[in-house]
C-alpha cells in the first residue's frame, strides 16, 4: 500500500438496481458515478432481480471508466478495490464482486468486501476532518429500514431495530401506486404531499405504544408498515365507494397524512434510540433521506432533543459507489485486513459483519 | 507470444487456465453450480503463482449459453481484468469449445449436436459439422423439442480451455454480449391490443423517434421518405400501434422488387419499452408473408453481431448465418470501434412462375 493514511480506493456498489462506482483518496471524494436501471424496472412496476443483474453487467465497465475520468486518475494509481458483498440481491451482488475481483487481480492490489449498510454510514465522513463520533444511524430506503448503533464504523455496529415487514421506501412505493403515481413512487408522493394537509387523516403509528413490557424491550426500535399500508388502502377504498374517484386535494391529503405517519414513527424512534444510548449524533441515510418532510421534521426534532443531525447530500444518500470506497478507505486506515481470494457475497449479511473475511 | 487468461463459467464447472500460444501452462477447475464467484477467485489466486501471470496479454472468456448467474461471474471478471491490464478481452461461444474438443474424438464421424444443462428441464444446444464448425445458432429448448436427426449428441461436456483460445480468432464464435437466450423471469403487464398496418408519411415522426432510441447511426427523415417512395413497387413497410392510443411502438420494412429477385429485410424495430411482447415476431411474420406473396426465392437480412436477441429471433424463424461483414456498423463515441454485421438467409422455397 503506497499511502496508508490517504489510500486511493475505488468502490463498486451493485446490491440492487444502481450500478455505482466511486473513487476516494483517504476521506476525499474524487468521483461518484451512478448508472440506474430504474427505467427498465418501471416497465415491470418494481425491481426485477434478473433485470438488475443484467443491467449491472452492461453498466459497470462504462461506470468505472467515467469514474476514472472524473477523478483524473489511472487504474494503476489505485491502492485498493472495495465492493459491496452484502446484504442485497444475490445475482446483482455477484456481478459487482466479480468485477471488483477482476480489477484487484488484474492490478495486483487488495480487495475489501464491505457491508452495504455500514457503507451508508461511512459516506458521511467524506470531505470532513471530523473525528468520527459514535452515531445512531437511521437507514431508510426501498430496501432497508433500520436503526443502527455505530461505535466504530469499520468494526463495531449493532442493530437496535429494523422493519418487521416492508421497508419504508417500499411502503412509499406501494401507497404511491394506490394513488395512481408512477414507479418509483417515493419522490412523486413527496411532491403530491406538499400540497396536502398532513393532519387530515390520523393514520396509525405502529409499535409506538406498548402495553406489555417484554414487547417494549424487544420491539421498541422495530418498525412495521404493513398495518399502516392496509389502513391507507382501506381509507382509499371507502373514500372511492362513498364519493367516487378521488379529487386531487383528497389524494394530496392522503399522501401527506401517510407520509407524516411514516416520518413521525421513524424520527420518534431514532431520537429515542440516541437518548437511550447517550449518543449525540444522528445520521440519516438511504434513498428515503431525500424525502423533504423527513428532512424538515428531522431538523426540528433533533434540535428539540439537543442532537447533532447529519444527512449526506441526496447523491450520497441513495446507493452509490463512493460510500463503498469510503468504508474501504476507513478500513485500510484502521489497518483492517483485506478479504481473502474467493470473497463470497452474502445476500442476507447482518450489519455486524462490517468487513468480509 | 499470445499469453491468454482463459475463463469459463457457463456450466457448473468454473474453469480458468493460462495458455501460451497453444500450450497449456496451467489450468484448474472447480465443480459446483452455485459457487462460481468464490471458485473463480480461488482459481485466479492459484494462477498468480505462475511466472506467466504477469505477462498475460489477452483474456478469452466463454459467453455461454449458460445459466444467468454463473455466466455473469466469468464475464464480469474477465472484462475488468482486461481493463486493469489494458489488454483485449475476447468473448466466444462456450458451446463451440465443447464441440471443438469433441470433434477430435474418434466417435464423431458425422454432424453432431452439443447440449448442456440449462436447468428447469431445458437444454442449450447447437448443431455442428464433423470438423467442429457450428451450423445453427445456439438455442435453448426442452430436450424432447429438439430433433437430433439420429446424429450423435455430446452431453455433459465442459468447454475445453485450449479450444476456447482457438475460437478467439474465429469470427463465427466471437460474441460481445452474454448468451442468456432466456428472458428475465419477470412478467410484463399485459399490453393492450396491438394493431399492425402499412406505414405512411404521417407516421414518420414517431418512427424517427424509435429509430433514434434504438440505433447509434439512425436513418434520417429523407432516407425514410425515399424508402416509402418505393412502396409498393420495391418496398413494403409496416408500423405497429397500441390499439387504444394509436401510439406507434414499432415498425418494419422489406425490400422486395419481385420478378424472382430475393427479398431483403431493411429493418425491424421495436421501442425498448415494448420489447419482449412478441412484437418483433409479429412484424417478422408480416415481412416473410410479403416476401412469399412476391415470390421471392429467399429472404436476407443483416443484424448487428451484438444483437443476440434479434439473432435468436431470426434463428427461431429458420434464418441461418451465411457470412459476416466486418466492421459494418458504426458505434457511438467514444467507443468508435465498429461492429460486425451478421448476414442471415432464409430459403422460402417458392419459385417464380
Ligand atoms: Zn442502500
Amino acid at each position: 500500500m503506497s499511502n496508508l493514511s490517504a489510500p486511493l480506493v475505488l468502490g463498486i456498489e451493485s446490491s440492487c438496481d444502481e450500478t455505482g462506482v466511486g473513487i476516494v483518496q483517504g476521506r476525499k471524494l474524487l468521483a461518484n458515478e451512478i448508472a440506474s436501471s430504474v427505467a427498465e424496472h418501471a416497465r415491470f412496476g418494481g425491481v426485477v432481480p434478473e433485470v438488475a443483474a443484467r443491467a449491472h453487467v452492461d453498466a459497470i465497465l462504462p461506470a468505472i471508466e467515467r469514474a476514472l475520468k472524473t477523478a483524473k486518475i489511472k487504474l494503476t494509481d489505485l491502492d485498493a478495490i472495495a465492493v459491496t458483498a452484502g446484504p442485497g440481491l444475490a445475482g446483482a451482488l455477484l456481478v459487482g464482486a466479480s468485477a471488483a475481483n477482476g480489477l484487484a487481480a488484474g492490478l495486483g492490489i487488495p480487495l475489501y468486501g464491505v457491508n452495504h449498510l455500514a457503507a451508508h454510514v461511512a459516506v458521511e465522513y467524506l470531505d470532513t476532518e471530523q473525528v468520527i463520533p459514535a452515531t445512531i444511524a437511521l437507514l431508510v430506503s426501498g430496501g432497508h429500514t433500520s436503526i443502527l448503533k455505530v461505535d466504530e464504523v469499520t468494526k463495531d455496529i449493532n442493530v437496535m431495530g429494523a422493519t418487521m415487514d416492508d421497508a419504508a421506501g417500499e411502503a412509499f412505493d406501494k401507497i404511491a401506486r394506490l394513488l395512481g403515481l408512477p414507479f418509483p413512487g417515493g419522490p412523486e408522493l413527496d411532491r403530491l404531499a406538499t400540497t396536502g394537509n398532513a393532519t387530515a387523516i390520523n393514520f396509525p403509528r405502529a409499535m409506538t405504544l406498548f402495553t406489555d413490557e417484554s414487547d417494549r424491550t424487544t420491539k421498541e426500535f422495530s418498525f412495521s408498515f404493513s398495518g399502516l399500508k392496509s389502513a391507507v388502502a382501506r381509507h382509499i377504498e371507502l373514500a372511492v365507494k362513498s364519493s367516487g374517484p378521488l379529487s386531487q386535494s383528497t389524494r394530496a391529503d392522503i399522501a401527506a397524512s401517510f407520509q407524516e405517519a411514516v416520518v413521525d414513527v421513524l424520527l420518534s424512534k431514532a431520537v429515542m434510540a440516541a437518548k437511550r444510548e447517550g449518543i449525540e449524533h444522528l445520521l440519516i441515510a438511504g434513498g428515503v433521506a431525500a424525502n423533504s418532510r423527513l428532512r424538515t421534521l428531522a431538523i426540528e426534532r433533533t434540535k428539540a432533543a439537543g442532537l447533532r443531525l447529519a444527512i449526506p447530500s441526496p447523491a450520497l444518500c441513495t446507493d452509490n459507489g463512493a460510500m463503498v470506497a469510503a468504508l474501504g478507505s476507513l478500513a485500510i486506515t484502521a489497518a483492517r485486513p483485506p478479504s481473502a481470494a474467493g470473497l463470497a457475497v452474502d445476500p442476507g449479511a447482518a450489519v455486524e459483519q462490517v468487513l468480509f473475511p | 507470444m499470445k499469453i491468454s487468461l482463459v475463463i469459463d463459467t457457463s456450466t457448473p464447472r468454473t474453469i480458468a487456465a493460462i495458455i501460451a500460444d497453444e500450450k497449456v501452462i496451467w489450468s484448474g477447475f472447480h465443480d459446483g453450480a452455485t459457487s462460481h464467484g468464490e471458485a473463480l477467485g480461488r482459481l485466479i489466486d492459484q494462477a498468480k503463482n505462475q511466472a506467466t501471470f504477469k505477462s498475460i496479454n489477452q483474456v478469452v472468456v466463454g459467453m455461454g449459453p449458460g445459466p444467468f448467474t454463473g455466466l455473469r461471474v466469468g464475464i464480469a471478471f474477465a472484462r475488468t481484468f482486461a481493463l486493469a491490464r489494458e489488454i483485449p478481452c475476447i468473448g466466444v461461444v462456450s458451446l463451440d469449445a465443447i464441440a471443438g474438443a469433441a470433434s477430435a474424438l474418434d466417435e464423431i464421424i458425422s454432424d453432431f449436436f452439443v447440449i448442456t444443462d440449462a436447468r428447469r428441464k431445458e437444454i442449450y444446444w447447437a448443431k455442428y459439422q464433423k470438423n467442429g464448425e457450428r451450423i445453427t445458432e445456439p438455442a435453448v429448448a426442452k430436450i424432447d423439442q429438439v430433433d437430433f436427426e439420429s446424429f450423435p449428441v455430446v452431453d455433459f461436456g465442459f468447454p475445453d480451455p485450449l479450444a476456447l483460445v482457438k475460437l478467439a480468432t474465429q469470427s463465427n464464435s466471437i460474441r460481445t454480449q452474454p448468451l442468456y437466450l432466456r428472458k428475465p423471469d419477470a412478467v410484463l403487464p399485459k399490453l393492450p391490443e396491438l394493431n399492425y398496418r402499412a406505414m405512411n408519411n404521417f407516421d414518420l415522426g414517431a418512427v424517427l423517434e424509435i429509430e433514434k432510441e434504438l440505433f447509434p447511426d439512425p436513418w434520417n427523415l429523407a432516407q425514410f421518405k425515399e424508402e416509402l417512395a418505393g412502396v409498393p413497387k420495391t418496398r413494403t413497410y409496416y408500423v405497429v400501434e397500441i390499439g387504444t392510443t394509436q401510439k406507434i411502438v414499432g415498425f418494419a420494412g422489406l425490400y422486395c422488387p419481385g420478378s424472382g429477385a430475393d427479398a431483403d429485410i431493411q429493418t425491424i424495430s421495436v421501442s425498448v419499452q415494448y420489447q419482449g411482447n412478441g412484437i418483433g415476431q409479429g412484424l417478422l411474420d408480416l415481412l416473410i408473408n410479403a416476401a412469399i406473396e412476391r415470390h421471392a426465392p429467399a429472404i436476407f437480412l443483416e443484424v448487428r453481431a451484438e444483437n443476440e436477441q434479434a439473432r435468436a429471433l431470426y434463428a427461431k424463424n429458420g434464418f441461418t448465418q451465411i457470412s459476416v461483414r466486418k466492421n459494418y456498423y458504426q458505434n457511438p463515441q467514444p467507443h468508435n470501434k465498429r461492429s460486425d454485421a451478421i448476414i442471415m438467409q432464409k430459403i422460402l422455397g417458392v419459385t417464380y412462375e
